[in-house]
């Protein structure tokens, strides 16, 4: 092992130190829920305000529950039920999808969107 | 009519042999299965780096060339995303092996060794290969908390190829191990 390869190993281990630094802190509190439907977003919802939205996708209405900081996909027409078994997303980077509506929720706070992660 | 007569030299020799040892492990790599999506040895590697070391970048571009495609045509993923993964990989690779070429005559005294080449370039593979993922394949934020476990991996691989690659090199340093190459790589 020559100098030149310390260097070089000493150089990777920090930069993949770096990275864990940079993609891997803990999860943040979100405070806003944006739904998308068909890839274009519709709404913007603040997670402080408790309501229960209806969402329009391409097979009727959605029902969307915002409560306590987090939110949830409470009914959907779809035959699955993924996205209603998501249950309670809260963190920044979250996300669920009910994909036969083509309907999704992502979660964002202090505008971190780095920090996402997915959600099935 | 006149034939034109195409005659294999030294390096044509050195360079088909070392291609086809890559391509046998670049073929019996892709029949392992992988814990994660990404992560292999890359064993091939070791092929390139001992030609890099030994004969010289001309040499190592074109095995590291030949093994990418012709591997590829094999295991039956060419012109698949896989394939493009693959390509950019190693033209990260080999774009680093190059500047680490220059580096070592440039620097002397900071020499790389198969070692320190291999570490680099496992780096330089994954991180293409990521951003060709990431801007060509799977355009989402949430494949960057990958990032970290991939780019940890191929460090250790890396090491491992890496010192893989130092020990072949010292016994084909050997005179009686030099000896048997040409029977080897034939």
């Amino acid at each position: 092992m020559t100098r030149g390869d310390v260097l070089a190993v000493t150089l990777a281990a920090a930069c993949v130190g770096g990275l864990y630094a940079r993609f891997w802190q803990p999860a943040v509190a979100a405070d806003t829920v944006e739904v998308r439907v068909a890839g274009t977003a519709v709404g913007r919802y603040p997670l402080q305000v408790d309501r229960t939205l209806t969402i329009e996708g391409r097979r009727g209405p959605l029902l969307l529950t915002i409560e306590a900081g987090r939110v949830r996909f409470s009914m959907s027409p779809c035959r699955n039920q993924i996205c209603v078994h998501s249950g309670w997303l809260s963190h920044s980077g979250d996300a669920a999808a009910c994909l036969p509506s083509r309907v999704s929720i992502t979660l964002s706070g202090h505008g971190s969107e780095a920090l996402d992660a997915v959600s099935f | 009519m006149s034939a034109v007569m195409l005659t294999a030299d030294r390096d044509d020799r050195i360079i088909a042999g070392f291609a086809a040892l890559a391509i046998v492990i670049h073929v019996l790599e892709a029949g392992f299965p992988s814990p994660i999506p990404g992560v292999k040895p890359g064993l091939a590697n070791v092929v390139t780096l001992i030609v890099l070391l030994r004969h010289g970048l001309r040499a190592a571009l074109w095995v590291a060339l030949l093994r990418v495609i012709v591997g590829s045509l094999l295991v039956g993923s060419f012109m698949t995303p896989g394939f493009w993964l693959s390509a950019s990989g190693a033209a990260g690779s080999l774009t680093v092996l190059a500047a680490a070429s220059v580096w070592n005559r440039v620097l002397p005294s900071w020499h790389l060794s198969a070692l320190g080449l291999s570490v680099l370039s496992a780096l330089a593979h994954m991180s293409l290969q990521f951003v060709t993922a990431y801007t060509v394949f799977v355009p989402h934020s949430g494949l960057l908390r990958l990032l970290p476990p991939l780019m940890t991996a191929a460090l250790a691989f890396g090491v491992a190829t890496g010192i893989a690659a130092g020990a072949v090199l010292q016994r084909l340093a050997e005179p009686d191990a030099a000896a048997e190459l040409p029977h080897s790589d034939g």
